[in-house]
C-alpha cells in the first residue's frame, strides 16, 4: 500500500477538523476526496504531506508517518499541487516548471528534459518562455499542475501527486486534457494520485476510489466511485436533494442538484 | 552564452566608472606623477579615491544582492533594504553603539555588528508585523513605523550624544562616503563571504517565492532558509549602514532591472545585481561629489533621486494590477 490511514483525526485548539478517516490507497490508484466546503479536504491532503500532524489515527506513507522522512527525501516522493499560490516575480513557465525538479538536484540539462516532457503532454509548450505575470488564472494553474507532476515524472520508486483541486479554475477543455493527462501520469509512472474535486458531473470516471468528509470533517464514506457515489449519500453530504442523471440511452451522466420547483407551497 | 558577454560588457562598465571615479574630483592632479613614492596624486588617488571607489564597489553590490534576498524572503519584488526598516534598524542601534558603548572603546568592527543586529531585529519585526503576504501595503506599513521610529530614535540619540560622537543625523538618513578609508574597506570586505552566501543559496530563493507550503512540498526547510538569508542581507545592510550610512534604493532598482531585462532566475539575478550595484553606486558616488562641487552631496539623495521615481511608477502599475 502506498498510503494507510486508520481512524486519523486532527483537532486544532479543541476543535475538530476531522475524524475517524481511514483509507487505502494501491500503487497507481487514483482516490477522488470530495465533500463539502470547509470540510477538511485541504486538511487531509496537509497531514499525508507532513504540513500538519494527525492529532489521533495513525497515518502511514510509503510504510512510514510523513515526519520521518526528511525532507528532500519526501519531495523526491511526494509532490504536491496547493490551491492557487500568487507569484509575482517574472518567472516563465519552463522555469516554473523546472522548480519541480528541485528535490533532485538534477543537472539542467535532465531537468530541461523532463520540463519538455511534461510540457509537451500539458500542451504547455507554446508557453514556454512567457512570464507567469502575463498568464490567466487558469493558465497559471496548469503550469503548477505541469510542476507538482514534474516532480513525480519517471520516479525510479513509487510515488504519490496530490492535488488541490485541480480542475477549479479550468474550461471545459482543459479539464478533458487533465484528466487525459492523469490517467497518462498513472499508466507511464509508478504513481498514485489523489485529488480533491468538486465536480459531479462526471465523478465516477477516472478514479479507483473515492473518500467522501462531511462539513464536520466526518468519513462519510470509502469505497470505488460505484458504491460511494449514490443520490443518498450525496444529498446528506451536501444537505441538498442530489439526484443522480443519466443520457437517454440510459449511460451515467453523473449528478445533479434536484431543480427547485416552481410554485412550492409558501412557507407557513 | 549571450547572457555572460552581457555580464562581461556590464564587468567593462564598472571598470569604466571605477576608473573615471579615480580621475575626477576636486584636486587637480598630474597623473604622470602616479607611480612616483609620496607623490600628491599617489597620495589622494591612494588614500581617497581608490578606498572609496573600492568600498562603493562592494557595498553596492552587497545593497544589491541583500535587496535580491530580502524580496526573495518576502516573496515581493518591491522590498528594499531602506523602503522596509532593516537599514533604519541599523543606523539605530549604530547610533546606541556610539553614544552608549563607544566610551568604553569604539571600534569600527563594534559598530558594524551592532548595526547587523539592528538590522536583523528591524527585519523580524516587519516579518512578524507585515507577514509575507504578496502585499505590498502591509510590509510597507510595517516599514513606514519601523523607519519612522528608528530615525527618531537616531535623532534622539544625536541629542543625547557629547558633541563630536555621533556623526550627523543627516549621514545616517542620507548616506556618505566622504570620510571613507582603508579601516572602512577592510571591514567592508566582509559583506563578500555574505555576498557569496546568497549566490549559493539561489536556487532556494527560487523555491521560496512559490510560498512556504509549496517550498516545503520540495523539500526545502522553510523557516531555517528564510532566517539564513534574512541575516546574510542584514549583515551586509548593517556593515554598509555603519560604514556609510542609509543608502536607499540600490537593493531595489537593481535587482528589479536584471528581472526585467535577464531572467527572474536568482542564479541570474544575484551574481548580475552584485556587478550592476556596484557599477551604479560608484557611478552615483562619482555624480554626487561632481555636480555642485567642491560641495559634496550625499550619495544617498543621488540614489534616492534615481530610484524614488522608479519606486513610484512601480507603485503606480502594481495598484493597477499590472505586477512589473
Amino acid at each position: 500500500m502506498i498510503l494507510v490511514l486508520d481512524q486519523v483525526g486532527l483537532d486544532i485548539n479543541g476543535r475538530s477538523i476531522l475524524k475517524g478517516v481511514t483509507l487505502e490507497l494501491g500503487l497507481g490508484q487514483h482516490l477522488a476526496v470530495m465533500g463539502p466546503n470547509g470540510a477538511g479536504k485541504s486538511t487531509l491532503l496537509g497531514l499525508i504531506t507532513g504540513d500538519a500532524e494527525a492529532s489521533s489515527g495513525c497515518l502511514a506513507v510509503f510504510g512510514k508517518p510523513p515526519s520521518a522522512f526528511q525532507p528532500l527525501e519526501r519531495a523526491q516522493r511526494i509532490s504536491a499541487l496547493s490551491q492557487s499560490s500568487e507569484l509575482r516575480f517574472p518567472f516563465t513557465v519552463e522555469e516554473v516548471i523546472g522548480l519541480g525538479r528541485y528535490p533532485f538536484q538534477a543537472k539542467p540539462a535532465s531537468v530541461a528534459r523532463i520540463v519538455r516532457e511534461v510540457m509537451d503532454a500539458l500542451q504547455l509548450n507554446a508557453f514556454a518562455q512567457r512570464s507567469m505575470l502575463s498568464l490567466s488564472g487558469g493558465e497559471r494553474q496548469r503550469v503548477h499542475l505541469a510542476r507538482a507532476v514534474a516532480q513525480i515524472w519517471s520516479s525510479p520508486v513509487p510515488a504519490l501527486l496530490l492535488l488541490d483541486e485541480p480542475f477549479a479554475a479550468l474550461d471545459i477543455a482543459h479539464q478533458v486534457g487533465v484528466r487525459r493527462l492523469l490517467a497518462q501520469v498513472l499508466a507511464d509512472h509508478p504513481v498514485s494520485i489523489i485529488s480533491v474535486v468538486h465536480d459531479l458531473g462526471q465523478p465516477t470516471q477516472g478514479y479507483d476510489q473515492v473518500c467522501l468528509l462531511t462539513e464536520q470533517g466526518d468519513q462519510l464514506a470509502f469505497g470505488s466511485p460505484s458504491a460511494v457515489l449514490t443520490p443518498a449519500h450525496l444529498s446528506e453530504l451536501y444537505g441538498i436533494t442530489i439526484s443522480e442523471m443519466r443520457y437517454a440511452d440510459g449511460t451515467p451522466a453523473g449528478f445533479g442538484a434536484a431543480p427547485a420547483v416552481p410554485n412550492a407551497e409558501p412557507f407557513t | 552564452m549571450k547572457r555572460w558577454l552581457w555580464f562581461g560588457f556590464l564587468v567593462f562598465v564598472w571598470a569604466l566608472f571605477f576608473v573615471l571615479s579615480l580621475g575626477s574630483g576636486y584636486t587637480e592632479l598630474n597623473f604622470g606623477d602616479i607611480w612616483r613614492q609620496g607623490s600628491l596624486t599617489q597620495t589622494v588617488v591612494g588614500e581617497v579615491r581608490l578606498p572609496r571607489a573600492l568600498l562603493a564597489t562592494l557595498l553596492g553590490g552587497g545593497l544589491a544582492l541583500a535587496g535580491a534576498g530580502i524580496q526573495g524572503v518576502f516573496r515581493n519584488p518591491l522590498a528594499d533594504p531602506a523602503l522596509i526598516g532593516i537599514s533604519g534598524g541599523a543606523a539605530l542601534f549604530a547610533a546606541i553603539y556610539i553614544v552608549f558603548v563607544s566610551q568604553m572603546g569604539f571600534s569600527l568592527l563594534g559598530l558594524s555588528g551592532s548595526a547587523f543586529l539592528g538590522g536583523s531585529i528591524a527585519t523580524l519585526l516587519v516579518l512578524v508585523i507585515g507577514g509575507r503576504q504578496p502585499d505590498l501595503s502591509t510590509i510597507l506599513l510595517a516599514g513606514i513605523a519601523i523607519n519612522a521610529i528608528c530615525l527618531a530614535g537616531v535623532g534622539l540619540m544625536s541629542y543625547l550624544a557629547p558633541d563630536q560622537t555621533l556623526r550627523s543625523v543627516s549621514f545616517w538618513a542620507l548616506g556618505s562616503f566622504n570620510h571613507v578609508g582603508w579601516t572602512e574597506v577592510a571591514v567592508g570586505l566582509l559583506v563578500i563571504p555574505a555576498m557569496l552566501r546568497l549566490m549559493s543559496l539561489s536556487s532556494v530563493l527560487d523555491v521560496l517565492i512559490l510560498g512556504d507550503r509549496e517550498a516545503a512540498h520540495l523539500g526545502i526547510s522553510v523557516v531555517p532558509r528564510r532566517i539564513e538569508v534574512i541575516l546574510w542581507s542584514a549583515l551586509i545592510t548593517g556593515i554598509s549602514v555603519s560604514l556609510v550610512g542609509i543608502i536607499a534604493f540600490v537593493g531595489l532598482i537593481v535587482p528589479h532591472l536584471v528581472r526585467m531585462t535577464f531572467s527572474a532566475k536568482h542564479v541570474v539575478v544575484l551574481p548580475f545585481s552584485a556587478i550592476i550595484g556596484g557599477g551604479l553606486l560608484v557611478a552615483a558616488d562619482l555624480f554626487s561629489r561632481s555636480l555642485l562641487a567642491p560641495v559634496e552631496l550625499p550619495v544617498g539623495i543621488v540614489t534616492t533621486l534615481l530610484g524614488a521615481p522608479v519606486f513610484v511608477i512601480l507603485v503606480a502599475r502594481w495598484s493597477k494590477g499590472l505586477w512589473l
